[in-house]
């Protein structure tokens, strides 16, 4: 596997040097034969997106811009950029998305859901409260989400630290045992999609654990199942210096990307995958030496191990029909790059396209777009020029990839080679 | 190749001062501080904050040190921008906290008063 993303990895960086200019105009590199443009510019801190059936485009907002906490977009005129910019909403958030029409939108304690009159780019009125009662905290505080075809809504809960320990990010602790943050925290919960006034507690299902971050999440048509990717623990070596150098963390662990299955369990705290050795590593705080392999058959190995730190911050699967075959079903993963590689260089910032064949990923992954981050050697991520956020589908196959620096939304098309 | 541009890397983030020594606080913030507020002390936007042109950084020097030992942990929901949690650090000795925020108070452009060995004791008393 590791050989396999190596060498995409090089395919991808030849191809940021042959288009290097393209890059001067938009920020960013496509795939011969694809074009991107500016869609729209300067919005805020943008997050996700959601596009509704008639091409109309909602940009989540982290942080409110004017006021509001998201953006509508509409290219009225079909040239390609957004002409129409309106905002609205009293809150702020990451997840975004439509379902039967209405948009569900996920601040970092609730789910609500705005209504339409007909084809109105702005809501009708004020956002009904779909979920509340969320654990407050701090760290991995998001509430992404998705839908299947059945009727529920799966939104990601992050865990509230890094590794679970008994001292919160503190060297040499160890972790609590049994983590506490397991319960309502460091998963996937399944609600449904049509309740308002649903709460975790009583209407919740825990459907996945030892999930860390899973910002990343869309359901599969094709296979009939959640996918998601998530964010791996930070600071190896600095909290296990007797086993890690800080090259093994910058390396160490793997962004897991898996197939959720209900009941699953994906390791966080007790364990990570090594995309280097293709095996699930006891953690450090959990009396892992670096090398001691996690206990088998309690967590599922991940369909794909990602380069460490990289951060996959949205997962859409293409269900669009204008991009070439090789891209039907398959799925893009966007990576807002690392800031726990440091002192060595930072990475991600990208795009990464994973081909799917009957409802399952090949493996064969490789950076779909690249160059956001504007240097090709970065120390700080808050010097990158661009971070992948958000990717979202519209209705003609476009692909569109919003940006959380400056609030950039970037349209890929296909025009064939 | 790579291990020549790590090793360049890490040498820019050394101090590089020529024939002067490295400040007592910088190995201690490379070891605690270093992967959350960044090489140049400026942080990750979202995540960690700047210590760089910082208020607290640069404000009372009693303050700073308290803030330090206890850390964010349980400061009140809603009261932080950022989306990370500094640990307090009271295991680090007196002379190790005066040296790594002496450091802090006199790097990345900041110039205010180192804090001394006996500054720390004095706060942590308290």
């Amino acid at each position: 596997m590791k050989s396999i993303g190596g060498f995409s990895l090089i395919l991808g960086l030849a191809g940021w040097t042959v288009s290097a200019l393209a890059a001067d105009e938009t920020g960013i590199t496509v795939p011969q034969g694809f074009t991107a443009t500016v869609f729209a510019d300067n919005l805020g801190r943008g997050r996700h997106m959601a596009v509704r059936s008639d091409g109309a485009v909602y940009l989540a907002l982290r942080r409110k811009s004017d006021g509001s906490g998201i953006v509508a977009l509409r290219d009225s005129d079909g040239d390609g950029e957004a002409d129409v910019i309106r905002r609205f909403g009293d809150i702020e958030g990451t997840g975004i998305g439509f379902y039967k029409g209405q948009l569900y939108f996920g601040s970092d304690d609730a789910i609500w859901r705005f209504s339409f009159a007909g084809s109105d780019l702005m809501p009708s009125g004020d956002p009904e409260l779909m979920i509340s009662d969320f654990p407050e905290q701090r760290q991995h505080a998001v509430k992404p989400f998705t839908f299947d075809e059945a009727g529920n809504l799966y939104v990601s809960i992050g865990a509230p630290s890094n590794a679970c320990q008994v001292k919160m990010r503190t060297k040499g602790s160890p972790g609590q045992v049994p983590c506490q943050q397991l319960e309502r925290q460091s998963g996937i919960w399944r609600f449904s999609a049509d309740v308002p006034g649903q709460t975790q507690e009583a209407d919740g299902h825990r459907y996945a654990t030892g999930t860390r971050n899973a910002m990343a999440l869309d359901w599969n048509f094709e296979a009939g199942a959640l996918f998601f990717g998530t964010h791996g623990r930070d600071q190896l070596s600095a909290f296990w210096p007797d086993f890690y150098s800080d090259e093994d963390n910058a390396d160490l662990p793997s962004e897991e990307f898996h197939q959720a299955a209900d009941g699953g369990n994906y390791g966080w705290p007790y364990t990570y995958w090594n995309h280097r050795q293709d095996k699930r590593i006891t953690a450090p705080e959990y009396g892992g030496d670096g090398k001691t392999e996690a206990t088998q058959g309690i967590y599922t190995d991940p369909a794909i191990g990602f380069p460490a730190h990289w951060a996959p911050n949205d997962l859409v699967f293409y269900t669009g029909g204008a991009f070439p075959e090789t891209y039907h079903g398959g799925a893009f993963l966007a990576f807002h790059g690392s800031w726990n590689r440091a002192p060595l260089p930072q990475a991600g910032f990208n795009v990464v396209f994973i081909p799917f064949e009957n409802g399952a990923p090949t493996g064969d992954w490789s950076v779909f777009a690249d160059g956001f981050a504007g240097a090709e050697e970065l120390a700080n991520p808050r010097n990158a020029r661009f971070r992948p956020t958000g990717v979202a589908v519209g209705p003609d196959g476009a692909l569109y990839i919003s940006d959380s620096m400056k609030g950039r939304v970037w349209r890929i098309t296909y025009e064939g080679s | 190749m790579r291990g020549a541009s790590v090793a360049a890397f890490l040498a820019t983030i050394l101090w590089a001062g020529a024939g002067e020594a490295e400040p007592a606080g910088a190995p201690l913030y490379r070891e605690h501080c270093l992967t959350c507020h960044q090489a140049d002390g400026y942080g990750v936007p979202f995540q960690q904050p700047a210590l760089a042109e910082s208020e607290i950084v640069l404000g009372d020097a009693k303050a700073l040190i308290q803030y330090v030992l206890a850390g964010t942990e349980f400061s009140e929901p809603g009261t932080s921008d950022w989306g990370n949690v500094m640990p307090g650090f009271p295991q680090l000795s007196d002379r190790e906290l005066g040296a790594v925020l002496t450091y802090i108070r006199q790097s990345f452009g900041n110039t205010a008063d180192a804090v001394s060995e006996q500054d720390v004791r004095g706060a942590r008393e308290r």
